[in-house]
């Protein structure tokens, strides 16, 4: 489905990504993980476009999107959340949902109802306030964005994702910063979800529960380069991985 | 928090339509007011309040700091006032409209420039210098009157075919400016509270975020512009047959620091913020206009107060004012229920 | 055609120095706070007021070394305004967001213009030029005023005493270092407070002096505030803003830009300086030297 082809990427003076190969197939739940300075949030940046890739190649389904900027990889089906979860600060929790829903119907070249009309149809409303319940944000729904709790910010922020319909969502950390009840809980609330709605998710995560939790596929990125990808069982076998990643941890 | 401060005290459309109904009627009644001194001083304050909003929509709602505002404002009064003056016979409303585009197009035109690369001080640098070129072309073509300005604009008359409307007469043209910026400001409300608003003022937040929900950040900053620079253009319009005479000085880069500070002064997280301090900003003015100096010193020392201790301007004072009698009320309900 | 090369380097270099003179100090403020400062002009005016009333109050006449002491004079009391400043507003900005702490600098020029006002009035002062300075010089068919040499002058050894000063002194080191790390500079020891309240002290002083120096060149009016500053910002974005270097080489080809305008294309003076400040920050934000540090 997502497909990286030799890819490179240098800041200045640093190779932070070297002859990056990576598949991503519908349906998996692919993990990446690595040490800090790996280069995941940058190949996370590749893959989203919010940078783009300065050798190799990103294709989606086929079709070659590494030139492609954020909000068109968004518009073929991609969906991102960032490590430190970016909302609205200052709207309600419902009116940031009523914004990325009315980016879908733009998306999609819907009508939202009459041009004239102001405010947000009562369709529309209503389909908001069911997709804050399905991230258990229904009874905040009017408080402003900016007064929520981090992990609370965290689901509104992948419920804004969710509303574009995405095929394919990646999510950067999705549980940082979480406490261990919490980090269930959304891996518990991902694994629903990608059932429910046929979605491919591609994540970062530091935190092993979460990754074996979750990963249908790990990819082990260090230094810039792939060092192994696979079932996640066998992944973790790999003494090289063990040496290199998880025998740090452990 | 992108609300009217006024939702509360007038909530719901019989509430909110009974006071713009009030607004429009105590302007109204300006011209019966002893003393024309002051009608003049109402109708710039409607044509300066549109100004003020036009830029807020693109500071306060967008997240852009334009200072170039100006050079729309001057390109729509200039243009306007050159095509009435042409011995074409072209009607005063064409022409307004006309004058009104022309600041769209520049707008359009230093949109695809600014927003290409540049963001913060370099967008208000280049939104200056930009704004600037327009003051330079006025100030040396002969045919806007170089430093001299353009003089003796006449009120218009509308051609309506079957009957004509002369603007001369009376205090005509005042009403005709009263309805004018109602639509323009009707047409802004419009916007800031719509789906496009909406959007607009999510970009402010976080563009990023908002890229990664499909939208194009760049071309939405972009119709931000276009309508701003309209919209100024527009207000600019109504300005030379309003004044009789159009000076370069509305072109320079100090007369684009007038909508900065009105929208500061009133409130820039509000739609009627820029109002509020346009209405307030006159009145400062007037007070002090006989004392050169102190006038800017009071206007100097507003700014830098709001800047530096009060960021949301009267209306967020207001905001916070409120916030503080509801809590007080809660407090005393409580306090009250304890004691039952 | 030779006779031409010449006028256009002269008006150029003319143009370029007194630009300089003010965007040197504007440039240090910005490199070391990261505030683009409008009210920048506004003390230079009021420098240039405080030379002339130096020079009326104590009738100094038209000696070369009264108009320098009087500039100097300028440059001091600005330069203790600074400090005030520092302390009530600019120290306050370093956590505002740029679009208002922009609009603060504004709100300063403002108070600049109304402390003109009330202190000398609306009317315009006129300044006597030194003596030695009134003439003007005929050489290789270019008309070449002393008044403009002087400036020329200025500039330069302005410009090489602060890079001197820059480059190889032990404060103008660290203020660099603090320019371009301040938090480690304040772990290794310096004391970073101090060094803003330094750099925006001769910051100040220079606009303050740059008032002096200018001031036979013009008439003063409250109005003189705003004329140098968007010069200057011109020049201090396109040499790359907080470089002293960048400014000085900014000055000399936008000097050169306006000089080439005024002789082959004078219809709308000033419009090939704005397309080309335009132009640069389209092309090259960075500008001509790029600081490192400044964000």
């Amino acid at each position: 489905m997502l497909e990286a082809h030799g890819v490179g990427f240098s800041y200045p003076g640093i190779r932070v990504l070297q002859d990056i190969n990576l598949t991503v197939e519908a349906g998996e739940r692919h993990a990446i993980i690595g040490p800090n300075g790996a280069g995941k949030t940058t190949l996370f940046k590749v893959l989203s476009g919010e940078d783009i890739a300065q050798e190799g190649t990103v294709t989606y389904q086929g079709q070659d999107v590494t030139r492609k900027g954020a909000w068109e990889r968004v518009k073929l089906g991609f969906g991102r959340t960032f490590q430190v979860a970016r909302v609205f600060p200052e709207m309600t929790v419902l009116d940031n949902m009523i914004v990325a829903l009315e980016c879908r119907q733009r998306i999609r070249h819907e009508s939202g109802g009459p041009w004239w009309k102001v405010a947000a149809g009562r369709l529309l409303l209503e389909e908001a306030r069911e997709r804050l319940a399905e991230v258990r944000l229904g009874g905040v729904a009017d408080d402003e964005a900016g007064i929520l709790s981090h992990g609370d910010k965290k689901r509104l922020e992948l419920g804004l994702s969710l509303a574009l319909e995405p095929r394919i969502l990646l999510l950067d950390e999705p549980t940082a910063g979480m406490s261990p009840d919490d980090r269930k809980e959304v891996v518990q609330l991902l694994k629903g979800l990608q059932e429910k709605r046929d979605l491919t998710l591609l994540l970062t995560e530091h935190d092993m529960d979460v990754v074996f939790g979750l990963a249908t596929r790990l990819t082990v990125l260090s230094l810039g380069q792939i060092l192994a990808s696979g079932d996640p069982e066998q992944v973790r076998k790999e003494p090289v991985v063990r040496e290199v990643y998880l025998g740090q941890r452990h | 928090m992108r609300n009217d401060f006024l939702d509360v005290y007038f909530s719901g459309v019989k509430g909110r339509a009974s006071l713009v109904l009030a607004m429009l009627i105590l302007v109204a009644s300006v011209p019966f007011s002893p003393g024309s001194g002051l009608t003049f001083l109402v109708g710039l304050l409607m044509i300066q309040a549109v100004f003020a909003i036009s830029f807020n929509i693109l500071f306060g709602l967008t997240g852009l700091i334009s200072f170039g505002q100006a050079a729309y404002f001057a390109a729509g009064a200039y243009g306007t006032a050159y095509l009435m003056q042409l011995d074409v016979g072209m009607p005063f409303l064409v022409a307004w409209v006309l004058g009104g585009l022309i600041g769209g197009v520049f707008a359009i035109a230093v949109g695809l420039v600014a927003l290409r690369r540049a963001s913060g001080i370099y967008f208000a640098i280049l939104s200056l210098a930009l704004g600037q070129l327009v003051y330079t072309v006025i100030r040396y073509s002969d045919a806007l009157g170089r430093d001299d300005g353009m003089l003796g604009i006449d009120r218009p008359v509308l051609n309506f075919f079957l009957f004509q409307i002369d603007l001369g007469v009376g205090e005509r043209y005042f009403y005709f400016i009263l309805i004018a910026t109602a639509l323009l400001v009707a047409f802004l409300w419009w916007v800031w509270h719509g789906k496009l608003g909406r959007v607009l003022f999510a970009i402010r937040q976080d563009p990023d975020r908002v890229r990664f929900l499909g939208v194009n950040v760049q071309r939405y900053q972009q119709y931000a512009f276009v309508i701003g620079g309209t919209t100024a253009a527009l207000a600019g319009g109504l300005m030379g047959p309003w004044a009789h005479i159009l000076t370069p000085e509305l072109a320079h880069w100090s007369y684009s620091a007038l909508p900065i500070l009105m929208s500061l002064l009133g409130g820039v997280a509000y739609f009627w913020g820029p109002v509020a301090g346009a209405i307030v900003f006159a009145w400062l003015g007037y007070i002090t206009r006989t004392m050169p100096g102190i006038q800017e010193l009071v206007i100097g020392g507003v700014l830098l107060v709001i800047v530096l201790a009060l960021p949301g301007g009267i209306a967020g004072g207001a905001a916070r004012i409120r916030q503080w009698l509801r809590r007080r009320r809660l407090t005393n309900e409580k306090e009250a229920g304890s004691n039952a | 055609m030779l006779s031409e090369v010449g006028l256009v380097v002269f008006n150029g270099l003319t143009w370029g120095m007194a630009v300089f003179l003010v965007a040197a100090g504007l440039t240090l403020v910005f490199g070391i706070l990261h505030i683009l400062n409008f009210s920048h002009g506004g003390f230079f005016m009021i420098g240039a007021y405080v030379s002339y009333q130096l020079l009326v109050t104590f009738g100094g006449g038209s000696a070369l070394s009264f108009y320098l002491a009087a500039a100097f004079g300028g440059g001091l009391v600005v330069a203790f305004l600074g400090y005030v400043i520092d302390r009530l507003v600019l120290r306050r900005l370093k956590h505002v967001d740029h679009a208002y702490s922009l609009i603060a600098t504004y709100a300063l020029l403002v108070l600049c213009e109304g402390f003109v006002e009330i202190t000398w009035g609306v009317d315009y002062r006129g300044m006597a030029t030194p003596e030695i300075l009134a003439g003007a010089s005929f050489q290789h068919g270019i008309f070449m005023p002393t008044y403009s040499m002087f400036v020329i002058g200025a500039g330069v050894v302005l410009f090489l005493m602060l890079d001197a000063w820059m480059q190889y002194s032990r404060t103008g080191k660290l203020v660099r270092s603090v320019a371009i790390d301040p938090w480690m500079s304040g772990v290794l020891g310096v004391n970073t407070v101090a060094v803003y309240t330094a750099v925006v002290v001769v910051g100040f002083f220079l606009a303050g002096l740059a008032g002096g120096l200018l001031a036979a060149n013009q008439s003063l009016s409250p109005a003189l505030g705003s004329q140098y500053i968007i010069q200057a910002f011109g020049v201090i974005i396109v040499g790359g803003i907080g470089s002293v270097r960048g400014a000085f080489l900014a000055s000399v080809l936008l000097g050169i830009v306006v000089a080439l305008e005024s002789l082959y294309f004078p219809y709308y003076p000033g419009m090939l300086f704005y397309l080309a400040v335009a132009l640069f920050v389209m092309f090259r934000p960075a500008g001509l030297i790029k600081q490192r540090g400044v964000a």
